[in-house]
């Protein structure tokens, strides 16, 4: 283990160990917050109880469900956007305030139309994680240097062809960016709701 | 125009490649097709370029490239010299004119046989410099040993050898260019276009990329046009200069410097050099300063 590696595991424990020091000198009230060592060892009881792991298993399907239709809807819709600027000037004071919305205002709302079941979690998800991908693919397009859209250019290639062979890896950092952007806030999504 | 060949004292010559690696013609076609051959290679007639309703970038110009030759262009900032390039390669539309290659119109796209390389980098970063290289060898469906044999000998000859599996952001300015020069010119085009390739490097490893396109165009026979803001660099690598004017870019005047086929960047150490290059600078002074005086009224 590298040295910063070293430094973060041991500033990570010593809070913990703070945290832990706090709960059982009642700085921190149980009603706030039960002790870390306490929370581990009721883990540890519940992974041995009958359904969590269908439950775990039901929300890991919840988060993989909402973070691919995020990746899919928002790299489709970011290419969309970017190929339409007159649209993306139209809606771009709603990308910029997309993430003050309370999303979770709209969560009954999605069990009236979607029912009780695991739509309404996998659209949270969904909703929280979309925009990401959006930003982050227009930001990998609009950072492809014209230089390289003009050297597919001198190489004949098609639109098909410049878009695989120059657009995609010219923009995949950015891009891989949201897809972990939309995991992270899919997670987020799922578990809130 | 008056050639300034005739008036040349002897000059310095590439020892035949003495100091350079194997693989003598690595981009060429035969060796025997490095001399001028006669007739135009390409041809710009009355081409103009104007953007929207109110910007005339360019023209009306008139230029023939003679089959082999390396023909620069130098005028001053915005004068037009990259639309032109740009509109000879076939990557912009002209608003007027007729440009034809081999015989054959260009109508805005780029024809089989013309390379073009940028100012900018546009190496990919995301391949290796092998990979690169041979990247227009395999859109153009060579697979298998020539290609690899093509891209070994042009890694080679650019002096990549030891950075071959590396990527562009591992490398200088220098190499980066070398690569992108290299990824044109492994296509073996017949005519070459360079926009300004050297434009961010500095002063030495200019003179050294020159001396190695003068070799590599040596070697592959091809018409060069290189667009440069230097004028010592169109100097020295040149067999004919255009000097344009302010905009809209018109040729004001094409000098030919009448060097021997086999000049090197010595060449500088000439007396017939500071003629060629104060002629240059005599006639470009003038449309320098209009071009100057005319961003200061956009500006202000």
């Amino acid at each position: 283990m590298t040295r910063a590696g070293i430094q973060r595991l041991l500033i990570t424990a010593a809070a913990v160990l703070a945290l832990e020091a706090s709960c059982r000198l009642g700085y921190v009230g149980r009603a706030t917050m039960i002790p870390p060592s306490e929370m581990l060892a009721e883990l540890v009881r519940l992974m041995g109880t009958d359904g969590f792991w269908s439950q775990i298993g039901f929300t890991l399907r919840n988060i993989l469900a909402a973070a691919v239709a995020a990746m899919v809807a928002g790299f489709a819709g970011g290419v969309a956007l970017h190929a339409l600027p007159r649209v993306r000037r139209a809606v771009e004071p709603l990308i910029a305030s997309y993430y003050a919305l309370p999303f979770f205002v709209l969560y009954p709302l999605f069990i009236v139309l979607l029912g009780m079941n695991a739509l309404p979690i996998i659209a949270m998800g969904f909703l929280y994680a979309v925009m990401a991908m959006v930003t982050a693919t227009l930001s990998g397009l609009d950072r492809i240097p014209p230089v390289l859209r003009k050297v597919g250019r001198t190489y004949r290639l098609d639109r098909v062809q410049d878009a695989l062979l120059i657009q995609l890896p010219a923009a995949g950092p950015h891009i891989f960016t949201g897809v972990k952007l939309a995991l992270s806030y899919s997670v987020t999504g799922v578990i809130g709701a | 125009m008056r050639g300034l060949s005739s008036e040349r004292a002897p000059v310095p010559q590439d020892p035949a490649g003495a100091s350079h690696p194997a693989h003598p013609i690595p981009f060429g076609r035969t060796p025997g097709s490095n001399g001028l051959a006669a007739g135009a290679h390409a041809v710009m007639t009355g081409v103009t370029r104007i953007f929207g309703s109110a910007v005339h970038a360019l023209g009306p110009v008139d230029l023939e490239l003679r089959r082999g030759e390396f023909f620069s262009i130098v005028g001053p900032s915005g004068c037009g010299k990259s639309t032109l390039l740009d509109v000879l390669a076939g990557l912009s539309a002209p608003t007027d004119g007729t440009i034809t290659f081999e015989g054959k119109r260009v109508r805005g796209t780029v024809p089989d046989g013309v390379g073009v390389v940028f100012q900018e980098d546009a190496s990919f970063p995301w391949l290796t410099v092998r990979d690169n290289i041979g990247f227009g060898l395999r859109r153009a469906g060579f697979r298998g040993p020539e290609a690899e044999d093509r891209v070994r000998h042009a890694i080679d000859f650019m002096g990549l050898n030891d950075f071959a599996d590396a990527y562009p952001n591992q490398l200088s300015g220098g190499m980066r260019q070398r690569v992108c020069i290299a990824r044109t010119l492994v296509m073996r085009p017949r005519l070459v276009l360079l926009d300004e390739p050297f434009g961010a490097l500095d002063q030495q490893t200019r003179l050294l990329m020159g001396d190695e396109l003068l070799r590599l165009w040596r070697a592959s026979g091809a018409t060069v046009l290189l667009i440069t803001h230097a004028l010592d660099e169109a100097a020295m690598l040149s067999d004919r200069i255009g000097v344009m004017s302010s905009r809209p870019g018109r040729f004001i005047e094409i000098v030919e410097t009448g060097w021997p086929r086999d000049r090197t960047s010595a060449i500088a150490a000439e007396p017939a050099f500071g003629e060629v290059t104060t002629r240059l600078w005599n006639t470009l002074r003038e449309e320098s300063l209009k071009a100057m005086a005319s961003q200061r009224r956009v500006a202000g």
